[in-house]
């Protein structure tokens, strides 16, 4: 069902890549999201015009595109509500992303034929265009039902139907016990329970993280040179463009001096992020350096934490104290031509296999670093879990991974099974929703199969 | 021909417990009221077993009293055992549920209704109605008498047509020892109405001196029961016995193999559908042959009756097998059977063929509830025929009709539900078909309703000042709450895990906590908030569920346009290009009210809701335009 009162995005081109691509928003809601990913030197303001300049994700300063912004305030546009159109190159990778990040922004995804939809409820269409509408929404509808069972014969379905299945039977076992408590069904056995309610969130988890993956493929990789100052750095990323032979692309004038350079290994594109020093803040400007600098790490894929191989101590002291996420950190011993061991880890705790000698001096050690990003490249890419692709469907496994999450926390509460029932009745919506089903109606039907009940 | 005449502005037939309700709420709405019923000596009977609520049932008598219904005082009164299932998980699943003494309730409701000013009772079966122009007259008894009404409502439960069987033997009538109405549901389909059938089945009942008590379990009611009623003050008010639990085993299950070819229901002799949620007990055993027993509930009839209902062995074997499979289970080897069990078909009227104030689409002012419109159990009977009797009270007096929305109150979840997806066995209410479970709360019932009943004229003043002062002192204690921090003198505690930090929290927050409760943290609460227990219990739940209920309410206001949008009955479903077929057919049988009811047609998608918000948009421009054209026609 439709509604009216929040703001709809969609892309408007047709999908694969083409010259051009518009990326649509209507709503009131329009002219704040706009103004966040649009980058003016003044707030928009509420007049037909058209803009020329460049789109920016919010969260991370990147620079998407540059592009043209078609603005058409309430009531002379399409829907009579205010309405943004983004033209942009027309790549698909780009699109999505765009359209990811207007959601985060708080638009929501459009439904097939919403515009017009709304377009005519509004009183924008006369009576005889409005019999083709009816029609084409209906086509629209059923195109898109199509394409959803299309994407569900696939890898998507197969994943999601065994989750949708322990869902409901989870769901099942909380509301026979509440709507026949007196049916002398024996009690529920609540170890047992919180384990499958973790099965479960691990699945999802391992959907988001495929989305994660895939979205490495659409977006590349991020990388973040971190370390004191002193270590090589800045030399280590004039060695990796000039010894990666790919195109190097310097990005002038953003609003962050990070962004350093990007290469391509292996078809993806490798974002290489030099950062201030983490404690090297004197003034101001510094700070907000530092600042910026955690969010690079934050919202890095690998990286990368230089020591200075010659005095190790203390480039490993600093790295205690700068708390990085373990998981996605490398550490790269530079040089090596000054080291008095050949393996200057020795004596730290940290792994081998996350450790790398290099010289960027003599060129030393590039060949394992680059080596290294494509493993990392290649180990998502290499399974065949990249399932899930559209970021409406992210959506709804993002949800109902959070409600599961919380049920964990009201089962180790021992919360009453009345809000347990409410987090799993949701959850189960987001996944049928992605399958395109109701759920609470099919649901309960199966308590009568399921439980011998009933005085 | 006719013998008698008389006039009334309602007329409601049949007085069983929706009977009951409508006729007391027509009559206390000031209309003068007739019930008519077959037998005065069975009004408001417990025709099967002596319980009144349970879950979702219990949250319907708290509905039905906030409306100014009697269902829950009755209950009150005549209660020899309470309890409240679910009691540790969470207030929206709290079900209250009485036994009760089955002669005292049904003499309590029968004086009630014949003390009631403005009501009259009369002893006569029903044969047809009087409709004129499809707006209903009266109705003419089997002995033709006439007797004129602004408006009818026929609860006629299980009677229509009613057809009893045990094993293979056949007895025509509604409940045993009575009749069976076959002269109106000829008439109805004479009318038009499509007509059903439906299945429904009861227990055996036992005399207390030949059960062996010893062998069995003893099951006491709550130590601090909760009546039913806003305005019970005591209770309980009489002695409050035990039921008793027992269970079939291995060779009942046998017993009953045994003699399964001589139940109606497996021989294909029942042609009804009965509930699956009641199932009988051959049906248990065919089912879950895995299973090795099945509860059974002794529940004493009343305090002087010396008949035990066994819950949980509804049958329809014949009395002979009845016997061999009783005498197999522990304390029941030598019962002596009362009433044997038996199966019931009966005619009902599928209720897609009513509106949200339960008027017939095809004979004006003609209402009907009950099992009629194919539900089972005592309190969906009774909140029908409340609504019911409100809504021909209301047409008689050419007032807009009332109606609960599912957002508003399990009644209103109960009666969408039917018009909207009908039902192929007795309908049962159940707390998981609420969408917003977490807000319909046994607990805020009369928050949610005791205000409307006033303005129907159902309930007093007094109880609505009541109401008004308690969500003043609930707003009161909630911003109290969210504004006011821990006093320093509550932390550290040891007791309530409060810790010096907790100091500058505010009150809310603490409250959150899963161990802290109201109750553990008053001692520590600034005088201005102390309230007595229910303004407190609402407070506790509010904070406690805060962010579930705050997204309910979003939801439900996020849905709001679609629930206040009419569509028109006479809609032209079949003239619009593009929906899909099954759409199409669904939209044009059910013809839904609002757009709200239109999204909950199963097999109605996204993209035929767009279709039809725009065709009905158009529609209605069109026929603005033409009523603009006629007019400008005759001014030519």
């Amino acid at each position: 069902m439709y509604h009216l009162e929040d703001t709809i995005a969609a892309i408007a081109t047709p999908a694969g890549v083409g010259g051009l691509g518009i990326v649509r928003i209507s709503g009131d809601e329009a002219f704040p999201i706009a103004g966040r990913l649009f980058m003016t030197a003044k707030p928009l303001d509420r007049r037909r015009q058209i803009l020329f300049g460049k789109f920016k994700n919010p969260k991370t300063g990147e620079i998407l595109d540059e592009g043209l912004l078609l603005v058409m305030p309430k009531p002379h546009s399409y829907t009579t509500e205010d309405v943004i159109e983004f033209h942009v190159h027309g790549s698909p990778a780009l699109l999505e992303q765009l359209m990811e990040i207007l959601v985060d922004l708080g638009a929501r995804l459009a439904e097939p034929g919403e515009f017009t939809y709304r377009a005519f409820l509004h009183g924008r269409l006369d009576l005889a265009q409005a019999e083709a509408v009816e029609t084409m929404v209906s086509a629209q509808g059923d195109a898109a039902r199509r394409q959803a069972l299309k994407q569900l014969t696939g890898g998507l379905s197969a994943h999601l139907e065994p989750i949708e299945e322990v869902l409901k039977s989870l769901y099942l076992k909380i509301e026979a016990r509440l709507e026949f408590s007196d049916d002398g069904i024996p009690s529920l056995d609540q170890e047992k329970f919180g384990k499958e309610v973790g099965g479960v969130k691990e699945e999802l988890r391992k959907l988001l993280e495929s989305y994660q993956q895939g979205k490495v493929i659409r977006e590349g990789l991020a990388v973040a040179l971190v370390g004191p100052p002193n270590v090589g750095k800045s030399s280590l990323l004039n060695a990796l463009l000039g010894t990666s032979r790919a195109i190097v692309t310097p990005i002038a004038g953003t609003t962050r001096d990070v962004v350093e350079g990007e290469i391509r290994l292996k078809g993806v594109r490798i974002r290489l992020f030099d950062t201030a020093g983490i404690r090297e803040a004197k003034n101001v400007v510094e700070v907000e350096g530092i600042r910026r600098s955690r969010q690079v790490i934050e919202e890095a894929d690998v990286i990368f934490w230089l020591v200075d191989a010659a005095h190790p101590q203390e480039s490993l002291k600093e790295l205690k104290e700068a708390l990085l996420p373990k998981d996605r950190t490398h550490y790269l011993f530079n040089k090596m031509d000054l080291a008095k061991t050949k393996e200057p880890w020795k004596g730290s705790n940290l792994e081998k296999s996350r450790c790398i000698a290099l010289s960027c001096e003599t060129g030393e050690g590039l060949t394992q670093v680059t080596e290294k990003i494509e493993k990392l490249i290649q180990t998502p890419l290499g399974s065949e879990d990249v399932v899930l692709t559209s970021a409406r469907h992210q959506q709804e496994i993002q949800k109902a991974f959070q409600n599961l999450e919380r049920l964990q926390g009201l089962i180790s509460a021992k919360q009453p099974f009345e809000i347990w029932a409410e987090e799993l009745r949701e959850a189960a919506l987001s996944i049928g929703r992605i399958r395109g089903r109701n759920l609470p109606a099919t649901a309960f039907e199966d308590i009568f199969m399921k439980f011998c009940i009933g005085k | 021909m006719s013998f008698f005449s008389s006039s009334y502005d309602v007329i409601i037939v049949g007085a069983g417990h929706a009977g009951c309700e409508a006729a007391l709420a027509c009559a206390r709405m000031g209309l003068s009221t007739a019930l008519l019923t077959m037998n005065p000596d069975t009004i408001a009977k417990m025709s099967c077993n002596p319980a009144i609520g349970g879950l979702a049932k219990g949250h319907l008598v708290r509905e039905i009293d906030a409306l100014g219904g009697e269902m829950g005082r009755a209950t009150d009164e005549t209660s020899i055992q309470s309890r409240v299932l679910n009691r540790t998980q969470g207030p929206a699943v709290w079900g209250l549920r009485a036994q009760c003494d089955k002669e005292q309730y049904n003499q309590r409701m029968k004086n009630t209704i014949l003390r009631q000013p403005g009501l009259s009772v009369l002893q006569a079966m029903v044969d047809r109605l009087m409709v004129v122009n499809g707006v209903v007259k009266g109705v003419v008894t089997e002995f033709g008498d006439e007797i004129k009404a602004k408006a009818v409502v026929v609860t006629t439960g299980t009677f229509l047509n009613g057809l009893m069987h045990i094993g293979e033997t056949k007895i025509e009538g509604g409940r045993n020892g009575d009749l069976s109405s076959k002269g109106l549901p000829t008439h109805l389909k004479e009318l038009g109405f499509e007509v059903g059938r439906l299945k429904t089945g009861t227990n055996p009942r036992v005399r207390r001196e030949s059960i062996d008590f010893s062998k069995t379990e003893e099951q006491w009611g709550d130590e601090d029961p909760i009546p039913f009623s806003h305005f019970t003050t005591t209770f309980p008010l009489q002695p409050q016995i035990a039921c008793h639990i027992t269970y079939t085993n291995g060779q009942t299950h046998q017993a009953i193999k045994d003699n399964m070819s001589r139940s109606p229901l497996y021989s294909g002799v029942i042609k009804g559908i009965g509930p699956r949620y009641c199932p009988s007990i051959e049906d248990k055993v065919v089912k879950f042959p895995d299973k090795e027993r099945h509860q059974i509930f002794l529940e004493p009839e009343g305090l002087s009756s010396s008949e035990y209902y066994l819950n949980g062995l509804s049958t329809s074997l014949p009395l002979d097998a009845q016997y061999s499979f009783l005498h197999t289970i522990p304390g029941l080897e030598q019962a002596e059977i009362v009433r044997p069990g038996y199966a019931v078909e009966y005619d009902f009227v599928p209720p897609t063929q009513v509106t949200h104030s339960l008027e017939t689409y095809r004979v004006k002012n003609l209402f009907l509830a009950g099992q009629i419109n194919g539900t089972s159990g005592y309190e969906e009977a009774a909140a029908q025929g409340l609504m019911a009797g409100i809504n021909a009270a209301l047409a008689v007096k050419g007032l807009a009709p009332f109606t609960l929305s599912r957002t508003e109150a399990y009644i209103g979840v109960l009666v969408d539900d039917l018009v909207t997806k009908g039902t192929d066995e007795p309908y049962r209410l159940f707390t998981s078909k609420a969408e917003y479970r977490l807000l319909l709360r046994p607990d805020n019932a009369d928050i949610r309703l005791m205000e409307k009943g006033f303005e129907l004229g159902l309930i007093p003043a007094l109880a609505r000042e009541a109401v008004i002062e308690k969500k003043v002192q609930i707003e009161k204690g909630l911003k109290g709450f969210r504004t006011r921090i821990l006093p320093p003198e509550a932390a550290p505690n040891e007791a309530l895990q409060l810790t010096v930090q907790d100091r500058s929290l505010y009150l809310d927050n603490i409250m959150r906590r899963p161990w802290i409760t109201y109750e553990g943290l008053r001692p520590f609460l600034p005088q201005d908030l102390h309230f007595d227990p229910e303004v407190a219990f609402q407070i506790e739940v509010e904070l406690k569920y805060e962010g579930y209920l705050v997204k309910q309410r979003q939801e439900i206001q996020r849905q709001s346009r679609n629930e206040t949008l009419p569509v028109p009955h006479n809609f032209p479903y079949l003239k619009v290009i593009g929906f899909s077929r099954e759409a199409k057919e669904k939209l044009n049988k059910i013809r839904p009210e609002t757009f709200g009811q239109a999204t909950r047609i199963q097999g109605v998608t996204q993209a035929d809701l767009a279709v039809l918000l725009l065709a009905i948009s158009r529609y209605s421009k069109k026929q603005a335009e033409s009523a603009a054209a006629f007019v400008q026609e005759n001014q030519d």
